[in-house]
C-alpha cells in the first residue's frame, strides 16, 4: 500500500508539471547537466584559465560555482529517487546497464568530491580537478544514456 | 621515528577517507537500487486477467515512442487515437486492438516484449470495466 502511494504520488506530482514521469527526469537531469558545465567553467575560471571569456569577479565566480553545484544537487535528488526506488538496478540492453552502474557510483563521487573539497589543503593541487572530471564524467555519462537517448529515440517536450 | 608513523597514518587516512566515502556510498546507493523498495505493484486492470504483462516503464517509453503520435503522449489523446487515461476498457480488448488492430490502427505495431511492456503501461491508465 505504501509503495502504492509512493509511486502514485510521485506520479502525481511531477505529472502536474510534465507530461510524464520520464518527461520530467530527462529535464531535471538536463537541469543538472547544464548546472554541471556552469560549475565545469567557473571551477576552470577559478584555477586561472577562461579569464577573458568570464570577466566576473573572483568571488562572484565562486558563488556562482557553488551554488550552480547545490541546485544541480538538489535537481538530480528525484531522478535519483525514482530511479533507485521506483525503477531499481536494471540490466536490459547495454545503455540500461550503463546507466544503473554509472548511477550507483554517481552519488559516492559527489562525497567524494565535496571531502576532497572541504579538505582540499591537505590533498595534491591536481586533485580537486580530477574529483570534479570525474563527477562531470559520471553525470555526463548518466545524461547520455537517458536524456540524450530520450531527446533523439523518443521526443523533445516537456 | 614516532613522526615518520605518524605521518604515514595521516597519509594513508588522507587516501583511505575518500575511498571509504566513495565505496560506501555507492554501496548504500546500489544496495538500495537493488532492493528496490517502491517496486510497482500490478495494476488492477491487470489483477485476476490472464494477460501476460511486462514492465509498465519500460511500456510508457515504448508507448510514447510508437502510439504516443495517435493516442497523445502518456495516452493524454491526439489528433487521431482515442484518450486512453481513464478509459473504462478491459486490458484483454487493449491486447485485441494491438494485435488485431482496428479503426485507423494498423495490427501489431508492438509485439514481444514490447506489447507486454506496452500493455503494464496501458493497465496502470485504463480503469477496468466495472461488472
Amino acid at each position: 500500500m505504501l509503495v502504492a502511494d509512493i509511486n502514485s504520488t510521485y506520479t502525481s506530482i511531477v505529472t502536474s508539471v510534465f507530461s510524464t514521469t520520464i518527461a520530467a527526469k530527462v529535464w531535471f537531469a538536463t537541469a543538472a547537466i547544464v548546472l554541471a558545465l556552469v560549475q565545469i567553467t567557473t571551477a576552470a575560471r577559478l584555477w586561472g584559465h577562461l579569464q577573458p571569456i568570464i570577466r566576473l569577479p573572483t568571488a562572484t565566480v565562486q558563488r556562482v560555482h557553488r551554488w550552480s553545484g547545490r541546485i544541480a544537487f538538489l535537481f538530480t535528488l528525484p531522478v535519483v529517487f525514482h530511479c533507485v526506488f521506483i525503477l531499481g538496478f536494471q540490466t536490459g540492453s547495454t545503455r540500461v546497464a550503463v546507466h544503473s552502474i554509472a548511477g550507483s557510483f554517481l552519488y559516492g563521487v559527489f562525497a567524494a568530491k565535496v571531502l576532497f573539497v572541504r579538505d582540499h589543503h591537505s590533498y595534491p593541487s591536481w586533485i580537486l580537478p580530477l574529483a570534479g572530471g570525474t563527477l562531470f564524467a559520471v553525470l555526463g555519462t548518466l545524461w547520455v544514456t537517458s536524456s540524450l537517448w530520450y531527446f533523439t529515440n523518443i521526443r523533445v517536450g516537456f | 621515528m614516532n613522526g615518520d608513523s605518524h605521518e604515514g597514518r595521516s597519509r594513508l587516512a588522507l587516501i583511505l577517507r575518500p575511498l571509504a566515502l566513495l565505496v560506501v556510498v555507492s554501496g548504500v546507493v546500489f544496495t538500495l537500487a537493488q532492493l528496490h523498495l517502491a517496486k510497482p505493484s500490478v495494476p488492477s486492470a491487470a489483477a485476476g486477467t490472464k494477460i501476460a504483462i511486462g514492465d509498465s516503464y519500460r511500456g510508457s517509453v515504448a508507448f510514447d515512442q510508437t502510439c504516443g503520435g495517435c493516442h497523445g503522449v502518456g495516452g493524454k489523446g491526439g489528433g487521431i487515437g482515442p484518450r486512453l487515461i481513464g478509459d473504462s476498457i478491459s486490458l484483454a480488448a487493449v491486447k485485441q486492438q494491438i494485435d488485431a488492430g482496428g479503426g485507423s490502427m494498423p495490427p501489431g505495431l508492438v509485439k514481444g516484449a514490447a506489447e507486454r511492456d506496452v500493455l503494464a503501461f496501458v493497465a496502470t491508465i485504463i480503469k477496468p470495466p466495472s461488472g
